[in-house]
């Protein structure tokens, strides 16, 4: 194949294009029909969605690390029934058949992500709440209460069990397979902004070393703005350190951009070239906006109660989901909340202590994420924003070492709640002991479809070409959950 | 090897091969974008942000400020806003870490030192406010204003030190024209005009692109 980037030929690459264009005329043939095929139907989205949409915005959040299943949204009784027992001698040996364990695809060789025997009690009580009586544990009471909001998906399955699965359960694909466009930046990428003062993709919290970028192929420009939420100290350089006149600043603003734009003639199709126009002109107008959306003083008292603003443990993540709903407010499209990324595993990595762990976590989680639900409620916003708590995996029912548990990724449960979807209902459920998800059984990206459906989008309109997706990227919409 | 284990020898053969001379534009390459989107067979040269500490040794170098001895011990946090010392001096740690060099992407030591390359907004904030640029930007229009007072030649030569690059006629015309409109703002005086200038080009996407 060759490859012409240069404007004079020597003889000696003549002749080696030559020679090494003779095993390339096939290919070059199959390639060049195929891109012709493409090239006649493709155009790039144009920020509409594909069908009526039922929701507008998605505050997308996410426990790093793998919360139990069983300890959160489906709870096991068995685990305790049986306890000490390993699988084998219990009567659910079947769970460890070597064919149902084979959608396993990449096995770490460290001392986690293996088959964990013997049983492990849970570690919390558990029990039913609201009309629905669906049931919750014990560390968490209230967003227990809240779940007749909810839609539960206790049938969720991975191919990973190693925290690459974070990324994949953001975009699909573990990172072995490359580094694929997350969700948001999909939707980024699919649908206009509704507020040109704000980017329409913002990521709260630390993100793991695995999961830090979004847009990947699609280009930086799709990627989360990342936003802190220090009322104090809302944007670094905020605004200019030394005088500087406003009316010069937009002057000089303008010029930047033209001689950019200017630069694009002659570079076309550079991705960060256009990220980088786009960022000059967002930082501009966030020098105002941002701070604006990080100043809580005007929510009332009952609003920061309600988010545990005035509580040590949830303050952090309470600040973030008050900002992620005053976001929404100005019509940020796409929200993505990390909690716990601080630590390359994740904070609810509980492979031991899982109690301690679990406590610490739910305490900081709990109540924010159900003032989140309700706060959203009062003010008539839930029915169009999509909210999702989801996790890379689940926790074994087997225990590792002599209080933890291993990731496990046969089942595991992730809820969504508001933007059009059913309200207290469980989809899908896992056996007895919480191994394998055995009904309605649903891959990561058919949280995606879901997600996507109801904003309105198709994904398989917003592909690009030279990017063929697969059917599991683009993943099933979970009908029997949208109202 | 054959050369002695010339450390010359490699670099020469490196920055004069045909791949590493490549330009970085795709304008009329459209066929081997749609062979091979990815670059995988270097058809051209991917562009490259500069890393974090190279943004800001860069505008203090052409601001004639950078102190360029070596050793000595580390710039602690409180003194780094001041200091003109090369970047690489600066401490850093996992609490403390300093808010220009982290917006431009820090090698971090849990991702073995692997550096991503994000365009975030959070830079175009740093580049166009921080008092680094402000200051540096002042200091290199005066130099530049030492040695000519003839807009044209201010502008190819701000272009040449700041972008390396020469400006083409519409580069030139759009850079008159905001030297004008800056002329027109009461405030401004002559210096502050052009250390204006100046500021745009170091926002320029060029300026912490290699391409």
């Amino acid at each position: 194949m060759s490859f012409e980037n240069s404007k004079d030929i020597t003889r000696r690459q003549c002749l080696f294009n030559m020679g090494a264009g003779l095993t390339g005329i096939a290919m070059n043939a199959m390639l060049a029909r195929e891109s012709q095929a493409e090239e006649t139907e493709w155009k790039p989205p144009v920020g509409l969605p594909h069908a009526t949409p039922k929701a507008k915005n998605v505050i997308w959040l996410f426990m790093n690390g793998g919360v139990s299943h069983m300890e959160s949204f489906d709870p096991k009784p068995m685990l305790s029934k049986y306890a000490g027992m390993t699988i084998a001698e219990s009567p659910f040996k079947d769970a460890q058949d070597p064919k149902r364990l084979a959608i396993e695809r990449l096995r770490v060789p460290d001392a986690n992500g293996l088959q964990r025997n013997e049983l492990y009690p849970l570690q919390v009580g558990f029990k039913q709440y609201g009309q629905s009586g669906i049931e919750v544990s014990d560390w968490f009471p209230h967003i227990g209460q809240q779940v007749d909001k909810l839609a539960v998906v206790r049938s969720m399955w991975t191919t990973d069990s190693n925290h690459g699965a974070q990324a994949q359960f953001h975009s699909g694909r573990h990172m072995n397979d490359g580094a694929f466009p997350t969700l948001g930046a999909w939707v980024n990428y699919g649908l206009g902004t509704l507020n040109e003062n704000l980017p329409q993709f913002v990521s709260i919290g630390s993100r793991p070393q695995s999961n830090r970028r979004d847009g990947h192929y699609l280009g930086p420009a799709y990627d989360a703005v990342p936003l802190r939420t220090d009322p104090e100290n809302p944007l670094n350089f905020g605004k200019a350190e030394r005088p500087f006149l406003h009316e010069a600043q937009s002057i000089g603003m303008d010029l930047i951009h033209q001689l950019n734009e200017h630069r694009g003639e002659q570079y076309p199709d550079d991705p960060a070239l256009m990220a980088r126009i786009k960022s000059y002109e967002l930082a501009f107008r966030m020098q105002q906006s941002v701070p604006d959306v990080m100043d809580f003083s005007k929510e009332s008292a009952a609003t920061h109660a309600l988010y545990g603003l005035d509580k040590k443990p949830c303050q952090t993540f309470g600040r973030q989901l008050l900002a992620a709903r005053r976001l929404v407010e100005r019509g940020v499209r796409f929200i993505q909340i990390q909690h716990g990324g601080e630590t390359a595993s994740g904070a609810w990595d509980a492979h031991g202590k899982l109690k301690d762990n679990h406590t610490k976590n739910s305490l900081a989680v709990d109540q924010p994420v159900a003032g989140l639900l309700q706060d959203l409620e009062q003010r008539g916003m839930l029915d169009e924003t999509l909210v999702v708590f989801a996790t890379e995996f689940g926790r074994t029912p087997g225990s590792q070492g002599a209080d933890g548990r291993d990731h496990h990724i046969f089942g595991f449960s992730v809820w969504m709640a508001g933007g059009g979807l059913k309200r207290g209902v469980v989809h899908g459920a896992t056996d007895e002991i919480g191994f394998h998800a055995v009904e309605n059984r649903h891959y990561v990206t058919d949280i995606h479809a879901t997600i996507l459906k109801q904003l309105g989008l198709d994904s398989r309109k917003l592909e690009i070409p030279g990017r063929k997706r697969l059917n599991i990227d683009h993943g099933k919409a979970i009908e029997d959950i949208i109202a | 090897m054959e050369n002695g284990w010339s450390m010359k020898h490699l670099h020469r053969l490196i920055v004069t091969s045909r791949t590493y001379r490549m330009s970085s534009s795709v304008a009329g390459l459209e066929k081997n974008q749609a062979v091979d989107i990815d670059n995988q067979h270097w058809w051209r040269r991917e562009p490259n942000r500069i890393e974090s500490q190279v943004v800001r040794d860069a505008i203090l170098t052409l601001a004639g400020t950078l102190d360029s001895s070596m050793g000595g011990p580390s710039v602690p946090m409180d003194k780094q806003e001041q200091s003109t010392r090369r970047s690489l001096y600066f401490n850093h740690s996992g609490l403390q870490r300093n808010s220009f060099l982290t917006v431009f992407d820090e090698a971090v030591v849990e991702e073995c030192y692997r550096r991503a390359q994000s365009i975030v907004p959070q830079q175009a904030l740093a580049l166009s406010n921080s008092g680094l640029v402000l200051d540096a930007s002042a200091k290199i229009a005066d130099q530049l204003s030492n040695t000519t007072e003839n807009d044209l030649e201010f502008i190819e030569r701000a272009f040449r030190l700041v972008l390396c690059n020469t400006p083409d006629s519409f580069e030139i015309k759009t850079s008159q024209e905001a030297l004008a409109a800056w002329r027109a703002v009461p405030e401004n005086t002559e210096e502050s005009v052009r250390a204006q200038f100046v500021w745009a080009l170091l926002n320029h996407n060029d300026f912490v692109t290699l391409r």
